[in-house]
């Protein structure tokens, strides 16, 4: 399998610059994504998972964020270095990227249909097999409901919601997210929605799109927990039906553990851990990974306390010196508060910022 | 039996929805939206009761209805003995000195122009107290929820998510109550941050010996922190009993369903084939019957027709259908 | 975050309103003018007029001279240094909408606050009594109190007063309605506060700032309006070095010496603009987005 990597970060650094501080969000960080792999990323707030999935698809900020150095090749070529209407092109059908809140992702006078016809209309115009044809609904884009102006109106007058031109494709697509009923949903608006179904919308928006890669930036948080298991189990089919890549961003290591196949820990802007997930939750390599993971309370109560990692998440306006963990970790001693530890490979495949996987 | 420190009889909590014009016109009957629905519970000293429940289960209302923040419909809420549900105005006010609550979002909840002195004496100020017992109170309270003496001048906004709850935590302890209700009180932190809070609550409760009611939709945090646990579905208890014995052999399916949705960090264990299917019902037109019946692979037609009544079907042990106890197999409700 | 000392503000955030000031070339312009204007009324006013070289009512023979070394905004018809009476002029039109203001501005927040925290009967009583006064367009209004108060400077406030204030009141409302429902309410109300202890500890102090930007902009608003009175004879009355007044005094010299009424007419404009520039700069620096770019 020595095929070029769909995607590769090489020592990418991002930061926040304002009129008064400058923060380094992302840290010399680099990793690879192989063609049909899930890949979670988990960190906690400030780790800068969020700010490396919008760098990614080039969605960042700027300003005041800034790409100070480093590649983002997808297929090959430089993300960081593409003018936008070339990025423009690669996003949906090459990049896509679904959010947290479903609601504010969908645009609410448009109903559920034709959003998705909306999307397969953006696929069908960058396929090879595309012609322009004499106004024909089949091959020109779906054309515009006239339900959001009747909405303003505010009288809902029959016949005022559009399906799109896709309509079958799109009833399909929404049978696969297990939406029940999907005849009548493409009809409903996002805010008639409940938080699962409107995330199963917006995952059906992406991969009608049939993106290569699919960056998820905590998409299940904001779910009820059942809902949350039919969503990871439905990008799990996504990997087998698709052969999309995933990239997984989220703060909850348990989650990760349902649809990876490999994780990457970051913390603070920098990447302290990278491994499978078969042995990551077996054994961790870096103090903080093995923190998050006593952090999760498994025991019951009378079991006795969990044990916290103690302190808080750095303020990366003046981090801490050295290892940026080492003033909440157990195992410091005195290398870890002069020296920034990078990354080694004390086993194949598993990499971890840690002096205590050092060899030498 | 020594007397319970909180009980709740039949409490129902509803919000009417405002109808259309059209639909005032017509004098079609106000719907309400039915949060709370005849829930009766109790909860002793130094116990935690944990509630659990998702989206529209109606346990953020009920543990706000407990406290009296909101005005039941019907139902009685009695605490120490007296009955507080009908109490108004100054009387009504009073009982803050015993109740308290931890609200979610510790970013919304702390005034974010008030020093974190004055965020915390605000229970104490309101019942008067002296300026030299103010200040020692202060005191004790930081030391109990671990934040430094010098946090007192300082505004919130300069502390981190972890650090407010704990402010917030302290305001809640500086009136010495007996009961508080936490409402989510870890879900807006970060992990390794949410394991110092519950530990941190955990201890006040053993040293100072209060009862807690713990809303959370988060399994493992119930399993963590409480003695005893109640799960709610669409405004109704549908189990309650000792958290172990609840979510280990489960006598309702949706507890189950739940348990079994939780993700685990092992990923040789896999979810399976959680069958559910659905979404939760309306809270304004609940379906007839059990209200799980909808999405429930085991429902019969007696499920649909009659609404199971929540009854102790072992000692300890309550549930809310008509075939609780005969569901004893695997927690996973497989497709049939 | 040394901020042991005891003051009644946050020493970080006003620094950090300071740096968003001092960004754009255009705030600081109008930081600038509303500085310099505030400073020269309350020197004027404090030393009574007496450290100018001579007195804005001194009558000479040099009628209408143009500007010059001696006379740098010339003279006007009745031989009085222009620049002199510009400048003196400033207590007037500071001392006005200062009154003005703080009267508007504090009955306002009261009534509104009350309105919009207690709601109910009260809330009605109040935001109708606020609907009669809008009712009236402003000017009317000030020109009627006015005419019936008799003219002056003081009587002006007394009749502008009353055209500002219920604007205060509805913004003091809709401020304390989108407060109401911000958690650190409820959790005062679970502490056991009383709503009176809750209104003025926890609404004024997060509903203020908005209202003091509305009220930068306002400032030369009234200023102009105070400018019309004067203009149509019902405010500063003669020989006062105000504005308005001198503005209507030596309209008749428009074209042959345009000095006289063009320069005070001027002053009105750059400080009522400065004000409007410095509002909206603070109104700026009040959305949390811009200030976290700058602290």
């Amino acid at each position: 399998m020595a095929e070029q990597p769909l995607l590769e970060i090489k020592n990418l650094n991002v930061s926040y610059r304002s009129a008064v501080k400058t923060i380094r969000a992302i840290d010399n960080v680099s990793l690879s994504v192989n063609r049909s792999e899930i890949i979670a990323i988990v960190g906690e707030s400030g780790s800068g998972k969020s700010t490396l999935g919008l760098s990614i698809i080039n969605l960042l900020q700027k300003p005041p964020a800034v790409v100070d150095s480093g590649q983002i090749l997808f297929q090959g070529k430089d993300v960081i270095k593409l003018p936008e209407r070339e990025m423009a092109s690669l996003r949906g059908t090459g990049i896509s990227m679904i959010f947290q809140d479903p609601l504010s992702s969908l645009d609410p006078v448009y109903t559920v249909g034709w959003q998705i016809s909306e999307a397969i209309a953006m696929r069908e115009k960058r396929s090879a097999s595309w012609k322009p044809g004499p106004f024909k609904r089949e091959d020109s884009e779906p054309a515009p409901p006239s339900g959001g102006a009747r909405r303003v109106v505010g009288v809902r007058l029959p016949r005022s919601r559009r399906r799109g031109a896709y309509s079958e494709e799109v009833i399909e697509a929404l049978k696969r997210v297990q939406i029940a009923d999907p005849e009548r949903v493409i009809d409903r608006y996002p805010h008639e929605l409940s938080g699962g179904m409107a995330q199963r919308v917006m995952i059906t928006n992406a991969i009608v799109q049939r993106p290569s890669l699919l960056i998820a930036d905590e998409p299940t948080s904001a779910l009820d927990v059942t809902t949350q298991a039919q969503v990871l189990r439905l990008m799990r089919e996504m990997r087998r039906d698709l052969g999309a890549s995933i990239l997984l961003i989220t703060h909850d290591l348990a989650v990760a553990a349902q649809v990876a196949d490999r994780v990457v820990v970051m913390y603070a802007g920098e990447v302290v851990e990278f491994s499978d997930a078969s042995r990551i939750f077996k054994k961790p390599l870096h103090p903080y990974t093995e923190g998050l993971l006593n952090s999760i309370p498994r025991k019951y109560r009378e079991e006795g306390r969990l044990e916290a990692i103690p302190g808080d998440v750095p303020d990366l306006r003046s981090p801490p010196s050295g290892c940026r963990f080492h003033p909440r970790c157990k195992y410091a001693f005195e290398r870890c508060a002069a020296e920034r530890p990078h990354l080694v490979e004390p086993e194949p495949g598993r990499m971890a910022a840690c002096f205590l996987r050092y060899s030498s | 039996m020594s007397e319970r420190l909180l009980e709740v009889d039949r409490l129902v909590k509803y919000f009417p929805v405002h109808g259309s014009l059209g639909d005032q016109i017509r004098r079609r009957p106000r719907l309400n939206v039915r949060a709370v629905d005849e829930v009766s519970l109790s909860i002793g000293s130094n116990e935690t009761l944990g509630v659990v429940g998702e989206s529209g289960s109606g346990k953020t209302t009920l543990g706000r209805t407990v406290l009296m923040l909101e005005r039941p419909t019907s139902g009685t809420i009695t605490f120490r003995g007296q009955t507080i549900s009908s109490l108004k105005g100054e009387q009504l006010r009073q009982l803050r000195k015993k109740m308290q609550i931890v609200f979610q979002n510790p970013y919304s909840s702390l005034d974010p122009r008030a020093r974190v002195r004055d965020i915390i004496a605000e229970p104490l100020r309101a019942f008067g107290a002296a300026r030299g017992v103010i200040d020692r109170e202060v005191e004790r309270v930081l030391e109990a929820v671990n934040l430094p003496e010098d946090s007192t001048l300082r505004f919130a906004h300069e502390f981190s998510g972890g650090q407010r709850q704990r402010i917030a935590v302290a305001r809640a302890l500086i009136v010495s109550p007996d009961f508080i209700v936490l409402d989510e009180p870890t879900s807006a932190l970060d992990s390794s941050v949410q394991a110092q809070i519950l530990n941190l609550l955990r201890k006040i409760q053993d040293d100072i010996g209060l009862g807690f009611m713990l809303i959370t939709h988060n399994v493992d945090v119930v399993k963590f922190m409480a003695h005893r646990v109640a799960v709610m579905y669409s405004g109704k208890l549908v189990e309650v009993g000792n958290t172990r014995a609840v979510l280990e052999s489960p006598f309702h399916p949706y507890t189950s369903l739940l348990v079994a949705s939780v993700p685990k960090p092992d990923p040789d264990n896999k979810i399976g084939d959680v069958n559910i299917v659905g979404e939760v019902p309306s809270a304004v037109n609940p379906p007839p019957g059990c209200r799980f019946n909808p999405r429930c692979p085991y429902a019969q037609d007696v499920c649909r027709r009659d609404e199971p009544l929540l009854r102790e079907v072992a000692p300890g042990r309550w549930s809310a259908c008509h075939f609780a106890g005969e569901l004893k197999e695997s927690p996973t409700p497989g497709s049939a | 975050m040394q901020k042991r000392r005891i003051l009644p503000f946050d020493t970080e955030e006003t620094a950090i309103t300071f740096r968003i000031l001092r960004s754009s070339v255009v705030t600081t312009a109008g930081l600038v003018i509303v500085v310099g204007f505030l400073a020269t009324a309350v020197v004027l006013w404090l030393t009574r007029d007496s450290i100018l070289p001579y007195s804005p009512f001194t009558i000479t023979p040099a009628l209408l001279q143009a500007p010059s070394l001696v006379h740098p905004f010339g003279t006007d018809n009745l031989g009085r240094d222009v620049l002199i009476r510009v400048l003196a002029g400033a207590p007037y039109d500071a001392e006005v909408p200062l009154a003005v203001l703080a009267i508007a501005v504090s009955l306002g927040l009261v009534s509104g606050t009350a309105a919009g925290y207690l709601g109910g009967r009260i809330e009605e009583v109040i935001m109708r009594i606020t609907d009669i006064f809008l009712a009236f367009p402003g000017l009317v209004l000030a020109l009627a109190i006015a005419d019936s108060l008799g003219a002056g400077v003081n009587t002006s406030i007394l009749a502008l007063a009353p055209v500002w204030w219920p604007t205060y009141t509805r913004l003091a409302r809709g401020e304390t309605l989108s407060i109401k429902s911000q958690q650190y309410m409820e959790a005062s109300r679970a502490s056991g506060q009383k709503a009176r202890y809750i209104m003025f500890h926890h609404v004024v102090p997060n509903i203020i700032p908005v209202l003091l930007v509305y009220a930068t902009i306002d400032f030369g608003n009234i200023i102009l309006t105070f400018s019309v009175l004067s203009f149509l004879g019902v405010g500063a009355q003669v020989p006062l070095p105000e504005w308005g007044l001198s503005t209507v005094q030596q309209e008749q010299y428009l074209t042959s010496a345009p000095w006289a009424p063009i320069l005070p007419g001027l002053a009105i404009v750059v400080v009522a603009l400065g004000f409007a520039l410095l509002g909206d700069g603070l109104r700026d620096a009040l959305d949390p987005k811009t200030r976290s770019l700058y602290g």
